[in-house]
């Protein structure tokens, strides 16, 4: 059987001409490779109803604006989380300055010290990034921002699960729940999807090592309310984020 | 004169879209995801030559989509599925592991993955060859990469019950 992809560039006119004279060939004699083709050219007519040019060039457009703001984020938090790479995102901050001014001291700091590990959710919108708080209105396509404050805690791993009860890893991305000296955000912004109801995020903290897929899978069990079932020595803040339309 | 991306959605917008559906196994996140490709090429001012679009987007939306795929938990719905989710969540973990370069990571918008060969050979039933041409690897490059993906998804496979 021919490979779906082969036909799809075979029907664009970029087979190989190898391929090409093979597929040419089995048409003479395969009626069920006619039908395939046919199948592809009735769903092509049906996507581009579906999801118009216009519309689809719209939102790629804006989200790729969005996704260059949130490059330029993610430069300004990893020069804050990394100090030996913080000379080469000297230019970054330059041209955004946004997080820098939150970090040097105009965001209100809510909790007091000695309250323990935070959770801080920033939107990536305009010039500025906003803070939100619990139960902050959200909608699919913002872009967001998890940083945190672990307050001396050694490791420390940060899922979020939507409406739909997708999990996300947040932190760490390779495993390893320890924490590097200094880290005070997740390296890269992210944009939400467009699953209903909410995206609820939870920081746990612990002095020793944390199992992320143990994370992960009690996450999967909480909606809005209530607690991550993990071991009582494990510190959990949430903040929970509802998604409206976009 | 590159196309616009209205051109370039009409043109290749179904391919993708179907690419991203047979990946992901779920019509609103293969949208998401077929915006996501042409939001990459947008950003990177991709060139087209003529008569290689269709590799460059189906390679693209094949990283889109096994990036997504890597924090699922969804259970399979076949054994195509369980092994394009196995090959996104397993086979990716040691070039994670071993990205401790932060700079690399943060500003590699669009990593050429072991996972994405894998796929494209053992899925999609590329020859090595036709994989080293897609990824715009040498030959040897990625005949190197084939004894031990072949021996780990070997192992997913045989590991799932």
């Amino acid at each position: 059987m021919i490979p779906d992809w082969k036909i799809e560039r075979y029907r664009l006119g970029e087979a190989s001409q190898a391929d090409k004279a093979l597929i040419d060939a089995a048409l003479l004699t395969d009626a069920t490779l006619k039908t395939r083709l046919e199948q592809l050219a009735a769903d092509d007519a049906a996507i581009i109803k579906t999801l118009p040019a216009e519309r689809v060039a719209a939102r790629v457009t804006a989200s790729s604006a969005a996704v260059g703001e949130s490059a330029r984020s993610k430069a300004m938090f990893f020069s804050m989380a990394f100090p030996m790479v913080a000379a080469a995102a000297v230019a970054v901050i330059a041209v955004t300055g946004a997080f820098s001014n939150h970090h040097s001291g105009k965001l209100p700091e809510v909790l007091l010290k000695g309250d323990g590990p935070s959770l801080r959710i920033f939107r990536l919108a305009g010039d500025q990034p906003e803070r939100l708080t619990d139960g902050a209105q959200v909608k699919a396509h913002d872009v967001i921002q998890v940083a945190f404050d672990a307050a001396g805690m050694s490791n420390l791993v940060i899922v979020s699960v939507d409406g739909a009860h997708h999990t996300t890893l947040h932190w760490p991305i390779d495993g390893n729940s320890e924490l590097p000296q200094g880290l005070k955000a997740v390296p890269q912004a992210f944009e939400l999807d467009d699953a209903p109801g909410f995206e609820r995020f939870f920081l746990v903290t612990s002095a020793t090592a944390i199992s992320p897929n143990e994370v992960l899978k009690a996450a999967e069990s909480v909606s809005r309310t209530g607690e991550l079932a993990l071991p009582a020595a494990l510190t959990q803040r949430s903040l929970l984020l509802e998604k409206g339309s976009p | 004169m590159n196309p616009s991306v209205e051109q370039l959605y009409t043109q290749y917008g179904p391919m993708v879209l179907r690419r991203c559906r047979a990946l992901l196994r779920n019509e609103a996140r293969a949208v998401d995801a077929m915006h996501d490709v042409f939001v990459l090429v947008l950003r990177h001012h991709q060139t087209f030559d003529s008569g290689t679009g269709s590799a460059l987007l189906f390679r693209l939306a094949t990283n889109v989509c096994l990036n997504q795929l890597r924090g699922s938990r969804r259970k399979p719905e076949d054994a195509n599925d369980e092994l394009v989710l196995n090959i996104a969540q397993d086979l990716d973990i040691e070039q994670r592991t071993h990205a401790r370069n932060f700079l690399v990571r943060l500003f590699a918008d669009e990593p050429e993955t072991t996972a994405t060969i894998a796929v494209m050979h053992f899925l999609d039933g590329m020859t090595w060859d036709e994989v080293a041409k897609e990824m715009k690897m040498s030959v040897s490059g990625v005949r190197k990469r084939a004894r031990v993906l072949t021996e780990r998804v070997k192992f997913l496979q045989e590991k799932t019950p």
